[in-house]
């Protein structure tokens, strides 16, 4: 009765999956569906040895596709035959999934807890090394750290001291002679070369110095001569006059002029 | 986490704690690349460590023209392929054992969790171990890293193209190889 009621229920396509079990494990209703019912493999068999023979595997071809499809860049017709593949191809939805899945999963082979000794060696080997810096940068960062050092004003006198060495006291430095010509300048002498050091850039004002010294020069000079011609003209005065000489005694004595 | 070109403005000034919060926040991506192009944990430790001495050198290099993560990938990439030249002879396996690496599983929580995290990577090592060379750079720089296909073009010098397609075969070539490992991965 059973039997019957499932063949019946065969015959009219409204199967139930209870059915389809009493099917598999009773044979005289397996061999009533195997009449009635077209072997559903043998169709897809049929059709992928058709596509086989006619063109490549269309897996493959899906396959090479789905990275597109899953990032989206797959668009129209390829996008749709695509989607009809997946619908009823269950492997190649399975490629699908291992591939978003791995791409999920990929991103996480990056250590992103800290290694502790790691960041500790590396933080004490890089203060070793200095940046790559510019010329200006180098220089700037040069004086900051000169002028900050504590021993800087002692090592500031000291190349004062060099510098002025070199310029003033060894011989043939261009102010050598520097101390000398102050002196001849201060005590009115007329100078070749003025304060040599300036060269060419004497000032007015020393050009004037100069100038200044010379009519001193001239006009001394002058009034020495004017003095020694008064004096000479005196001395000759009195040695051309006639001399009358008398003692006070003669004159007290007889009243002679001699 | 601060941005990073403060952080470089700070590096360069010589800001301890700014050098050692960007090693911190990038050594992870550093390792990865030295590990898979060095293949061995030890010898990408000493080149990683390297590569952040040669980034620190040349901060002032880096004009902010392109981003900060692949200027320091593309120079880790050349201390490794430096390095590779070097030795002249690459290790035959992947030396990377997983299970020795506590660390790469960091995101899991439980040791259930922990464990079987621990077993899926160490199966994604395995599978990018089994590929090509080229194929696993493309999967390293685009999947790992994150990196964009234009930045992986100027890094590689090759078209946007050529890094497309190369791209996408490496993904495929990663599923196949992850199918034939193990085919329940991704199922649940």
């Amino acid at each position: 009765m059973v039997c019957e009621n499932i063949q019946a229920r065969l015959f009219e396509r409204s199967e139930s999956d209870q059915d389809r079990r009493h099917v598999e494990s009773c044979p005289e209703c397996a061999a009533f569906a195997a009449a009635i019912l077209p072997a559903p493999l043998e169709t897809d068999d049929s059709l992928q040895s058709i596509l086989s023979v006619t063109q490549e595997s269309a897996c493959d071809q899906a396959e090479q596709r789905l990275p597109d499809w899953i990032d989206g860049a797959l668009q129209g017709l390829d996008a749709e035959l695509l989607d009809g593949h997946l619908r009823h191809c269950s492997g190649c939805e399975e490629f699908a999934t291992i591939l978003r899945q791995a791409e999920l999963e990929l991103p996480t082979l990056i250590e992103s807890e800290c290694d502790e000794s790691f960041v500790a060696a590396v933080v004490a080997a890089t203060p070793l090394v200095e940046p790559t810096l510019t010329w200006g940068q180098r220089f700037d960062r040069w004086v900051a750290a000169t002028v900050s050092r504590p021993r800087i004003a002692w090592e500031g006198a000291y190349l004062a001291t060099a510098c002025l060495a070199l310029l003033f006291i060894i011989p043939g430095s261009p102010f050598a002679d520097a101390s000398t010509r102050a002196l001849q300048w201060s005590q009115g002498e007329q100078l070749e070369r003025p304060f040599v050091a300036f060269g060419e850039q004497l000032t007015s004002g020393s050009k004037d110095a100069n100038l200044w010294v010379r009519r001193a020069q001239v006009e001394s000079g002058i009034a020495v001569k004017t003095a020694k011609r008064e004096l000479g003209t005196l001395w000759t005065r009195l040695a051309s006059t006639p001399t009358t000489t008398q003692t006070p005694e003669e004159g007290r004595g007889n009243g002679e002029i001699k | 986490m601060a941005e990073i070109s403060a952080l470089i403005q700070r590096c360069r000034q010589g800001d301890a704690l700014a050098w050692e919060a960007l090693v911190r926040e990038y050594h992870g991506r550093v390792l990865a690349v030295t590990r898979h192009y060095l293949r061995n944990a030890d010898e990408a430790r000493d080149v990683a460590q390297e590569i952040f001495i040669r980034v620190y050198e040349r901060l002032d290099s880096f004009r902010g023209e392109e981003t900060f993560v692949p200027w320091m990938l593309r120079l880790a990439r050349n201390c490794c392929i430096d390095r590779i030249r070097r030795n002249k002879v690459r290790t035959p396996e992947f030396a990377v054992p997983v299970e020795d690496d506590p660390s790469i599983a960091s995101e899991a929580h439980g040791p259930d969790e922990l464990a079987h995290q621990s077993e899926r990577q160490a199966m994604l090592y395995h599978a990018l171990d089994k590929m090509s060379a080229t194929s696993r750079e493309m999967i390293l720089m685009k999947e790992i890293q994150g990196l964009k296909i234009e930045e992986i073009s100027v890094m590689l010098k090759v078209p946007v193209g050529t890094v497309k397609s190369r791209s996408n075969r490496a993904r495929t070539e990663l599923a196949r190889r992850i199918r034939t490992l193990d085919p329940s991965y991704g199922v649940g």
